[in-house]
C-alpha cells in the first residue's frame, strides 16, 4: 500500500499510470506521448513495476507496458471503506439536521403563539 | 410531509491530496450554523458520531474554545473501545474549526483537521482536510488500516477514517 502511493506520488509516474489505463505502451511510445526522455521513462517504469503497478509483455521486437489492476484495487478499496464509515456518519448527521430543524420550527411556532394568546 | 428525512444530492466524497493530506467533502440539507452545532454539542455528536453498523458512542466531550481539549470514545460491536482527541486552535462559529486529532494508540502522530462550512440557499457543504505531519505518517496511517483488514482492527482504521474528519 505504502509502495503504491509512493510509486503514484510522483508526477510523471502518475501521467505514465494514466496514459497506460488505454492500454499496453513501449517504452518509445510513453515517452512521445508525455514529451519526456526515454531514460526517465525507463527509470519511472521501473519503480512503477517494483510497486506492481505495471507488468512487462514481449511483444515481436518491443517489450510492451501494461497496467496491472490489483494495487489500484486496493488503494480504491481502502478509500472506498473510509467514504462510507464517513458517509453512515453523515447519514445519521443528516437525521439529527431535520430533528433539530423540526425543534427551531416548533419553538417558533410556540413563540408565535404566545404572543398570540 | 415532514417527517422524511431530507437527503443531500451530494454523496460523500474523498480525496487524497498532495503528499499528506486526506480531504473529505459533504453537503447538508441545513444552513450552517445548525450544522456548526450538530459538529460542536455533545448531545448532537452523541447521535451520529459512532456508525451504527459498526458500534456505539461510549462518550463525547468537547470544550468549544479556542485551547479547549475534546475526547469522543465508541465501542465497536466486537468490543474494541477507540478513543479520539485533541485541542481546538481555531473556531469561527459557524464557518471554520481548526483542531489537532490524535488516536489513542499514538499519541505523537497528531493530524491537523480543518473544517469549513460554506452555505448557500439553505444548504451547507462541509470540507474535512487532514494533514498528517508528513507523508511517511499519512501512508503509514493508510497501510495500518489496509494490512489490519477491516474486521479485526477496526481500531486501527478508525484511527485513519476519524483523521480524516
Amino acid at each position: 500500500m505504502i509502495e503504491t502511493l509512493r510509486a503514484l506520488a510522483e508526477p510523471n509516474r502518475l501521467r505514465i499510470v494514466e496514459l497506460l489505463r488505454a492500454g499496453p505502451c513501449a517504452v518509445g511510445a510513453i515517452g512521445e506521448a508525455l514529451d519526456l526522455r526515454q531514460p526517465q521513462v525507463s527509470k519511472h517504469l521501473q519503480v512503477l513495476r517494483s510497486a506492481g503497478l505495471v507488468d512487462v509483455r514481449p511483444n515481436a521486437q518491443q517489450r510492451l507496458y501494461a497496467l496491472r489492476g490489483e494495487p489500484l484495487e486496493a488503494l480504491n478499496a481502502w478509500t472506498e471503506q473510509y467514504r462510507q464509515l464517513w458517509d453512515e456518519r453523515f447519514t445519521q448527521l443528516d437525521g439529527v439536521l431535520e430533528d433539530m430543524k423540526r425543534d427551531q420550527k416548533k419553538r417558533k411556532k410556540e413563540r408565535r403563539h404566545g404572543r398570540a394568546d | 410531509m415532514g417527517e422524511q428525512i431530507e437527503r443531500a444530492d451530494d454523496g460523500t466524497v474523498m480525496a487524497l491530496h498532495g503528499d499528506d493530506e486526506v480531504v473529505i467533502t459533504r453537503t447538508f440539507a441545513a444552513p450552517a450554523a445548525l450544522v456548526f452545532e450538530a459538529l460542536t454539542t455533545p448531545e448532537l455528536v452523541r447521535r451520529w458520531w459512532a456508525p451504527r453498523s459498526r458500534g456505539t458512542i461510549v462518550s463525547v466531550e468537547i470544550d468549544r474554545r479556542v485551547g479547549g481539549a475534546w475526547r469522543y470514545v465508541m465501542r465497536t460491536h466486537d468490543g474494541h473501545e477507540v478513543g479520539f482527541s485533541g485541542r481546538f486552535l481555531e473556531i469561527d462559529a459557524p464557518t471554520r474549526i481548526v483542531n489537532t486529532e490524535v488516536f489513542d494508540p499514538f499519541p505523537d502522530l497528531p493530524a491537523t483537521v480543518t473544517v469549513t462550512l460554506s452555505e448557500r440557499d439553505g444548504r451547507t457543504t462541509m470540507t474535512s482536510r487532514s494533514r498528517y505531519p508528513s507523508k511517511e505518517v499519512r501512508d503509514m496511517v493508510v497501510a495500518t488500516g489496509m494490512e489490519g483488514g477491516m474486521r479485526e482492527s477496526m481500531a486501527q482504521l478508525d484511527a485513519v477514517v476519524t483523521s480524516l474528519r
